[in-house]
C-alpha cells in the first residue's frame, strides 16, 4: 500500500497564508525554546569564556612575566579584544564547552522524550528545529557579545588604570574597529558553526556521540590552517580568524581583508546550510518517542 | 459520532510489522481501551495517531481530516504518551510553555488555568518544584495536568495508571470518565491494569502482534455453578425443569448467569434431596478474554 503520510512540510508551507501562519508559530515556538535556554543551568557554562579576558587583564596588571608586551608597543582597546579571541579561539575548550550546552540542550531533548511535548502541538517540524536552531544560536551569540563586552570593560577598568605603560585608552581608528569587528565576526562564526554542528548530528546520533563528533571537528579547524593546501585550509572558521587578527597587529597576510571576511561569511553559511539541511531531515523524518 | 478513524494503518520496520492494517473508530464520548500483551503495539499505535511517528501506510481521521496530510486537529488533543518534562524547569514553567506551545496567550486565564489543572491533580503545592525531584506517581499525575490543560476534544494515553496511587488511580478514572460523560471527548487509553479497563471503558480494542483481534464491548458476567454428587445428577434435571431455559446442566454441575436463581435453584435442590458437593461463583473476565486472544 502506498503511503499516503505527506510530510509536514506541505501541510505548513502549502500558500501565502500558511506561510504566514509559520511565521507566527515560529516566532512562538522562538520564544518557548529562548525560555527553555535560558532557564538552564549550563547557560552559565557559555561565560567561562570571560575567564581570559580577566585572567587576561589581571596579569598584566600584576606584572606577570608570562606576557612579553613592552612599552613600545602599547596595546589599546582594538588589540586587547582581538588578543583574547585569539587565545581563546586556540584554547578550543570554549568551543567544545559550547558544544556540551548545544548537545545537552537538542540531543538529550530527543533521547528523554520531552521533545514529544511539543511534535504534536507545534505541529510542524520544520518550525520546531528552526526554532531550537535560532534560539541556540541567539544565545551563543549573546553570550560571546557580552563576554567582548566584557573584555572592554576589563581593559578600560583595569589595564588603562593600572599599566599606563602598556596600555592606552586613546581611541582607535575606524579602519582598526572595522578589522576587530571582522576579526571578531569571524571567531563569533566559528562558534555557531559548531553549534551547527551539533544540530545536524544530534538528528541521528545520541549527545555523547554528537558531542566526540563535534569535538573532532573543532580539532579538525585547529589543524587544517597548517594544512599544505590552500583550499583545504579555507575549510576551517580558525583560518579566518588568524588571517584577520594578523591584520590588526599590522601583519599580512596571502589573502586580502575583504576575502578573508567574505571567506569567512561562506564558509559559515556553507556550513550553516548543509548541517541544517542534514539535521533537518533527519528531524522531519524520524520517529521520535 | 464518529471522532477518530484509524484505517488499514501500517507500521513497517525492516524486520518486523509492528503494526498491520489495524482500524477501529472511537465516537464522540466513548472510552475505548487498547489492550494487549507488551510489544503487541500499542505504543506505535498511538504514537502513529499522533504524528510521533510515521506510519508507513494508512490513514488516522479526525473530526473527517486525515490527521497524517494535516495536523490541525492535533490541537484539540490531550497526550499522554511516556510523561515527559523539562526537569530542569518547575511545575509551573513546564505548564506554562506547554500553554504556550498550545497557543494560549492571555496570561491571566493562563496562570488561572494551570492552578486550577495542578490543583485537580493535586499538585498545587507543588507547583514552584522543579520536576526532576518528583517521584515517578508524581510525574504521572503531573502527565494528566498536561493533558487536561488546554480545552481538548479526544484524550489519548498511553499506560495513564502505572505508578498511580489508589487516590490516584481513581482520580485517573473518575476525570476520564467525566471528560467523556460531561464534555463528550473521545477517549483511548492504552493499559495493563485489566481490572480498571473494565471498570471504566465502552469498549475494547486488543492487539496482538501488531494485528487487531479484538473490537468490541466487554461486560464481566459472573457464573454460578453447584456442583452436584453423581447419584443426584439425574433427579436434578427433573428437579430444575422450571428454569431449564436458564440453566445448564452438564454431567454433574448446574450453571446460570442470573443471581437470582441461586435461591430457588439451590431451595429446589435441596427439597428434592440432592446433594451439593461445591458451589462456586466464576467471573467471566477481561482476563480470560485477554488469555484467550492476546
Amino acid at each position: 500500500m502506498k503511503n499516503n503520510v505527506t510530510s509536514d512540510r506541505s501541510s505548513s508551507m502549502g500558500n501565502g497564508f500558511l506561510r504566514l501562519q509559520t511565521k507566527g508559530l515560529f516566532r512562538r515556538d522562538y520564544r518557548i525554546e529562548m525560555q527553555k535556554l535560558l532557564k538552564r543551568w549550563d547557560v552559565l557554562l557559555l561565560l567561562l569564556g570571560l575567564v581570559i579576558p580577566l585572567a587576561l587583564s589581571i596579569s598584566l596588571a600584576a606584572h606577570a612575566s608570562f606576557w612579553q608586551i613592552s612599552a613600545a608597543q602599547k596595546i589599546d582597546a582594538v588589540h586587547f579584544l582581538v588578543m583574547v579571541t585569539r587565545i581563546t579561539a586556540s584554547v578550543c575548550i570554549f568551543h567544545l564547552i559550547t558544544a556540551l550546552y548545544a548537545a545537552r540542550f537538542y540531543c538529550s531533548e530527543i533521547e528523554n522524550n520531552s521533545v514529544l511535548l511539543y511534535v504534536p502541538r507545534i505541529r510542524s517540524r520544520s518550525v520546531q528545529y528552526s526554532a531550537k536552531f535560532s534560539a541556540l544560536l541567539t544565545v551563543v551569540t549573546a553570550a560571546q557579545i557580552f563576554i567582548d563586552l566584557v573584555s572592554l570593560l576589563c581593559f578600560y577598568g583595569i589595564l588603562v588604570q593600572d599599566r599606563p605603560d602598556i596600555a592606552t585608552g586613546r581611541g582607535c581608528s575606524g579602519a582598526q574597529w572595522g578589522t576587530a569587528a571582522a576579526t571578531l565576526l569571524a571567531y563569533l562564526f566559528s562558534y555557531l558553526v559548531v553549534v551547527s554542528v551539533i544540530m545536524g548530528f544530534g538528528s541521528y546520533l545520541k549527545m555523547v556521540p554528537s558531542f566526540a563528533v563535534c569535538a573532532g571537528f573543532v580539532f579538525a579547524c585547529q589543524l587544517l590552517p597548517n594544512a599544505p593546501a590552500e583550499s583545504i585550509q579555507m575549510l576551517s572558521p580558525w583560518r579566518y580568524i588568524n588571517g584577520l587578527g594578523n591584520y590588526v597587529y599590522g601583519q599580512t597576510d596571502k589573502l586580502t581583508q575583504p576575502e578573508l571576511l567574505t571567506g569567512s561569511i561562506i564558509c559559515f553559511v556553507a556550513y550553516l546550510l548543509i548541517l541544517s539541511a542534514v539535521g533537518l531531515f533527519k528531524f522531519k523524518k524520524r520517529d521520535l518517542g | 459520532m464518529e471522532l477518530l478513524k484509524v484505517e488499514n494503518l501500517q507500521k513497517y520496520y525492516p524486520k518486523k510489522k509492528a503494526l498491520d492494517n489495524v482500524s477501529f473508530t472511537v465516537n464522540q464520548g466513548e472510552i475505548v481501551a487498547l489492550i494487549g500483551r507488551n510489544g503487541a503495539g500499542k505504543t506505535t499505535l498511538m504514537n502513529s495517531i499522533v504524528s510521533i511517528s510515521y506510519p508507513t501506510g494508512g490513514a488516522v481521521y479526525y473530526k473527517g481530516e486525515n490527521l497524517l496530510n494535516d495536523r490541525r486537529g492535533l490541537h484539540e488533543f490531550g497526550i499522554l504518551i511516556n510523561a515527559t518534562f523539562f526537569d530542569y524547569l518547575s511545575v509551573y514553567d513546564n505548564l506554562w510553555l506547554l500553554m504556550e506551545a498550545s497557543g494560549a496567550t492571555d496570561k491571566r486565564s493562563m496562570r488561572n488555568t494551570i492552578m486550577e489543572t495542578l490543583r485537580l491533580v493535586g499538585l498545587e503545592g507543588q507547583a514552584r518544584q522543579k520536576v526532576k525531584s518528583f517521584s515517578f506517581g508524581m510525574k504521572q499525575r503531573l502527565g494528566l495536568a498536561q493533558t487536561l490543560l488546554v480545552p481538548i476534544g479526544f484524550l489519548i494515553l498511553d499506560e495513564p495508571f502505572v505508578g498511580l496511587d489508589p487516590a490516584g488511580k481513581e482520580l485517573l478514572k473518575s476525570v476520564i470518565v467525566q471528560k467523556a460523560q460531561r464534555d463528550k471527548c473521545g477517549i483511548l487509553f492504552s493499559s495493563h491494569e485489566l481490572d480498571d479497563v473494565s471498570e471504566i471503558c465502552d469498549r475494547i480494542v486488543m492487539l496482538a502482534n501488531g494485528h487487531k483481534v479484538y473490537d468490541g464491548a466487554f461486560h464481566e458476567e459472573k457464573q454460578y455453578m453447584v456442583e452436584l454428587d453423581c447419584s443426584s445428577t439425574i433427579i436434578c434435571e427433573k428437579l430444575l425443569t422450571d428454569f431449564k431455559d436458564q440453566i445448564t446442566i452438564s454431567e454433574n454441575k448446574v450453571t446460570f448467569n442470573n443471581r437470582n436463581l441461586i435461591q430457588p435453584v439451590l431451595q429446589q435442590l435441596i427439597q428434592g434431596s440432592a446433594t451439593i458437593s461445591d458451589l462456586q461463583v466464576h467471573e467471566n473476565s477481561l482476563y480470560d478474554l485477554f488469555k484467550q486472544e492476546a
